[in-house]
């Protein structure tokens, strides 16, 4: 009995060595900045503030959200922000369909293709501002093929969508990648069968290619979801912390800019539990969704399941 | 049968001249997308080696011409990038900061997988669940929170504070987690029989069956260390203290040509892209298995 206690002891000790590290790592540098920010939400921690800072209760909540005079860019912030994931989400999930179903189509060079369409996954971040901001100037490459003399990032108009035209632009290849492989677990039966009823290639692809790959657009819809509430990066390195054009000023970049410029650290602390906040509510959305997922997963596949009866009877 | 059945018997869809004219708009289409990728990138490292008075005689042209329509190279560009850049420190600080991160997390981070997926002890599974639990925080919410940690405990304006918050990641332990889980259990109890400690069978045995999972996960830290840019540029001010990209961002904004800017973003980002080259295959296996959860 003695013996085993001892043992039991021993192995615990064991585990908890191996994770010592994660535990110290996580306390101090995930559970303690979490708790540091929610605390100095409270209060008027700041520049001004940084030793004589008092509690302050909900009133850095409030003043954003209503304190026009102060705030004048948080609700136009998350206007932006909204705007930017319309642009961007369905765009970059209709790109990322079609793509890869031509790549899909038997043809040559797939892996070709692949890689081209890659390679600003692994350029450095700046270094892809620098190639557009250059390209995008009125004498860059874009207004020389096209003719034109617009100052895009400058232009109010303009300068969103050419925001997210890059984002589409440089995230097509890591789609593709995805949703191409989402496809080849397609039973090809299913195309078989298809084909002898006559199905031409826009019905195959709208009945069978798009409905098999749904489980990787809803991924695609929430991964856009949450990466879509987080830009402001993009336009922090175009831009520096403030811009003259108002309608690239995201949710985020207003965060930098409380940060970085203000160092209104309180401020920036509610901001961030706010965004927390917003995407967590995505989060847990899809965990609702997913957790209804078998049902309508086993439904495909006992539909596929009968398509592959009929090809055999055939 | 019908008749079209009857022809595609004798004649096999690939030879039909409706599938050449689908194809042929297949590759054109795909084509004319790739041209989007590669000219971007061919107009940079061309205009990178020309003068801006060149630049700015001449239309689209993806030569390196100058103004009198003559081929010429300027590599002085890239000597004033160099400089501006502030090359030497930049690289050595980027350095210091992707191996450090690399390392210790490849270390730190299998030690926690292993013991989550093979030691037993008391709340195992409750402290996994927690971990899990703080993936759902997004890197761009921990940003203020882990600027207030540095600046308390007096880090920030030093390389440690863009080593320290970075030192371990909670989601490769997730994923290492799986790949210890596939591992047969029947070699480690047999090494267990020899005689072997729990850290020699983790460190000897085990850690070498699932080194594709390791290097994959060691090409994702050591590139997304190198390219981190807003972590850096919020928790550093010192010039001294740079990376690469804080460095090129600076450059970017300051008062150059567009040329030596382009050479800059050359000099950046042509590592990363050589690296993808040759090490392509674990760079997409990365890819792949980050995007399993989903």
């Amino acid at each position: 009995m003695k013996a085993q206690t001892k043992q039991k002891l021993k192995r615990n000790a064991t585990g908890y060595a191996f994770i010592l590290p994660l535990i110290l790592y996580f306390v101090v540098f995930q559970l303690a900045p979490m708790l540091i920010a929610l605390v100095i939400s409270f209060t008027n921690y700041s520049l001004e503030h940084l030793t004589d800072y008092t509690f302050v209760g909900f009133e850095n909540f409030i003043e954003l959200f209503t304190n026009s005079v102060k705030y004048p860019m948080f609700w136009s912030s998350l206007k932006t922000t909204f705007f930017y994931i319309l642009l961007t989400v369905p765009a970059n999930i209709i790109l990322a369909l079609v793509v890869s179903a031509l790549l899909n189509s038997k043809i040559k060079g797939e892996k070709f293709f692949k890689t081209v369409f890659y390679i600003p996954s692994v350029t450095v971040g700046v270094a892809i501002m620098v190639m557009w901001q250059q390209m995008l100037a009125p004498d860059g490459l874009i207004n020389q093929l096209f003719g034109t003399n617009v100052d895009f990032l400058n232009n109010e108009s303009t300068a969103l969508v050419v925001f997210a035209f890059m984002s589409i632009w440089g995230g097509l290849g890591y789609n593709v990648l995805i949703m191409l492989s989402a496809m080849k677990n397609i039973d090809p039966a299913m195309y078989e069968a298809a084909e002898i009823d006559g199905a031409g290639a826009v019905q195959k692809f709208l009945y069978i290619t798009v409905p098999g790959v749904m489980p990787t657009v809803f991924f695609f819809l929430v991964t856009g979801l949450i990466s879509g509430f987080q830009v402001g990066e993009q336009m922090l390195i175009i831009y520096g912390d403030t811009t003259m054009v108002q309608s690239v000023y995201t949710y985020v970049y207003g965060l930098y800019y409380t940060m970085r410029r203000s160092c209104d650290y309180a401020t920036a602390s509610a901001m961030s539990y706010f965004l927390f906040v917003i995407i967590l509510i995505i989060t847990l959305i899809q965990f609702r969704v997913q957790n209804g997922r078998p049902k309508f997963i086993q439904k495909l596949i006992d539909r596929r399941k009968k398509g592959g009866e009929l090809v055999e009877k055939v | 049968m019908k008749k079209s059945e009857v022809a595609k018997l004798h004649f096999p869809r690939r030879f039909s001249a409706g599938t050449v004219a689908k194809k042929t708009v297949v590759y054109v289409v795909l084509i004319a997308l790739c041209l989007a990728f590669i000219v971007p990138y061919l107009w940079m490292i061309v205009t990178s080696l020309r003068t801006e008075m060149a630049y700015n005689s001449t239309g689209f042209t993806l030569l390196p011409i100058d103004e009198y329509g003559n081929i010429s190279f300027h590599f002085e560009n890239y000597s004033e990038a160099f400089s501006a850049l502030d090359l030497g420190t930049v690289f050595l600080n980027t350095m210091i900061v992707c191996v450090v991160n690399t390392v210790a997390n490849l270390f730190l981070n299998s030690l926690a997988a292993y013991a989550f997926a093979r030691l037993k002890f008391f709340g195992r599974n409750s402290v996994f669940r927690v971990c899990l639990f703080s993936m759902m925080v997004p890197g761009t919410v921990m940003l203020v929170p882990n600027y207030l940690i540095c600046d308390f405990l007096g880090i920030t304006d030093s390389l440690t504070a863009l080593i320290m918050p970075f030192l371990m990641s909670i989601y490769n332990i997730f994923l290492l987690r799986q790949q210890f889980l596939g591992v047969d259990k029947e070699i480690e109890e047999a090494a267990k029989i020899e005689g072997a400690g729990v850290f020699r069978i983790y460190f000897r045995i085990v850690l070498p069956l699932v080194k594709p999972m390791l290097i994959v996960l060691g090409i994702t830290t050591f590139m997304w260390n190198y390219s981190n840019y807003l972590w850096p540029y919020i928790v550093n001010t010192d010039p001294a203290l740079r990376t690469l990209s804080t460095s090129l961002a600076e450059l970017m904004g300051a008062d150059y040509d567009l040329t030596v800017k382009l050479a800059g973003a050359v000099i950046v980002s042509a590592p990363m892209i050589i690296i993808f080259f040759v090490l392509q295959k674990f760079i997409i296996g990365g890819t792949m298995a980050g995007a399993v959860k989903g």
